[in-house]
């Protein structure tokens, strides 16, 4: 072999290699943090099951965010900037805007967190492995405010070609306008609030009329359902299902008594 | 809203009410004995997690708690309230009405 064609094998062998060890890396990177997480969930159950009264079983978090997370999220800092620009970056920029490494609020956003979805809309818009990612990353806008998500899938809408992904950002879109209404420091802005939800429910429907049989369309309906079935002055549809103790329970039975009808958890 | 609700459930008894909870826990078994131990008597469906509870699914629930007040003819009369007083400001109208 001659040395041009070493180089060349060598080349190609060590781009491969790279790309291999880039995805391992992460997945593993992420296996040991997916485990720390579990053992934080198993102790906060163990406390919970000790002090049941005490619904604020902490399983070792200082000031808000778990001792776990605040150990791993300088790893997956450094695996981004390891491979910025590459397409390998995007599962650890994912990953830093869903997992904030401070106790944010829209209004105080975590920096890292807001950094990453920069990077994200900046240079990796069209990367079709995004597209599962892009319910998480609509649900960051607590972590990193409203703009920059608004700001993601509206060059998403501009960028992309495919059906799921522009029916998907179209629906986060709409996500986004709903979920304002609803927003701290929205308390008394009435008009403001209604105004923001019809354009979510505008969304809902583009979604639902231009992308038929899509995952976003799919998941528009309950918002048709509430706004045809579940308001003030309408008959409640019926509700069904097991009580704790494995008997049936059916709204309807209690007709001709006041109901509340409370969706709540312990968590 | 717990303790507020379960002392408000002990001096509703004998009212035409019903309290009926639509718990979305991940983890059904500790659910039983925790609802032992915090006293929730009233009625409860248990669906699951929010994103395989089919009913907080259908009813397009997004914040926990959620709470719809019903009349005794099964119309809503109140929808997504989520803080206790408002719920039982509500149920007493309807109470009233009823007389």
């Amino acid at each position: 072999m001659k040395p041009l064609q070493w180089i060349t094998v060598c080349l190609f062998a060590f781009g491969f290699a790279a790309t291999v060890r880039a995805d391992d890396e992460f997945d593993k990177l992420n296996a040991d943090f997916e485990a720390a997480r579990k053992a934080y969930r198993e102790k906060r159950m163990e406390e919970k099951l000790k002090d049941p009264e005490g619904l604020e079983a902490t399983g070792g978090a200082v000031s808000g965010v778990p001792a776990f997370l605040l150990e791993f999220h300088p790893k997956f800092k450094v695996y981004a900037a390891k491979h910025a620009d590459k397409p390998e970056a995007v599962s650890g920029l994912v990953w830093l805007v869903t997992h904030p490494a401070t106790q944010p609020s829209p209004d105080k956003p975590d920096p890292d967190a807001v950094e990453a979805i920069k990077m994200l809309t900046e240079k990796h818009i069209s990367d079709p492995s995004l597209v599962k990612d892009y319910k998480r990353i609509r649900g960051a806008e607590w972590f990193v405010g409203e703009k920059p998500v608004m700001d993601f899938f509206e060059r998403v809408s501009q960028a992309n070609k495919d059906k799921e992904a522009l029916a998907s950002a179209s629906f986060c879109i709409g996500l986004i306008h709903y979920d304002s209404a609803s927003m701290p420091g929205m308390e008394g802005k009435k008009e403001e609030a209604e105004s923001r939800r019809k354009l979510a429910l505008n969304m809902f429907r583009k979604v639902a009329r231009d992308y038929p049989g899509t995952e976003a369309a799919q998941n528009a309906e309950p918002f048709f359902f509430e706004l045809e079935k579940l308001q003030v002055g309408m008959t409640a549809p019926d509700i069904e299902g097991d009580g704790i103790d494995g008997k049936k329970i059916k709204l309807s039975q209690f007709r001709g008594k006041v109901v509340v009808v409370d969706f709540w958890g312990f968590w | 809203m717990l303790p507020e609700q379960r002392e408000w459930y002990g001096q509703m008894q004998g009212k035409p009410f019903v309290l009926l909870g639509i718990n979305s826990d991940e983890d059904r078994s500790v659910l039983k004995s925790r609802m032992e131990k915090h006293k929730v008597t009233w009625p409860n469906i248990v669906a699951g997690a929010p994103d395989v509870n089919p009913i907080s699914k259908q009813w397009n629930v997004r914040s926990w708690p959620t709470v719809y007040v019903l009349d005794h003819e099964g119309k809503i009369y109140k929808r997504a309230l989520e803080s206790h007083k408002d719920v039982a400001a509500a149920v007493h109208e309807l109470l009233a009405k009823m007389k």
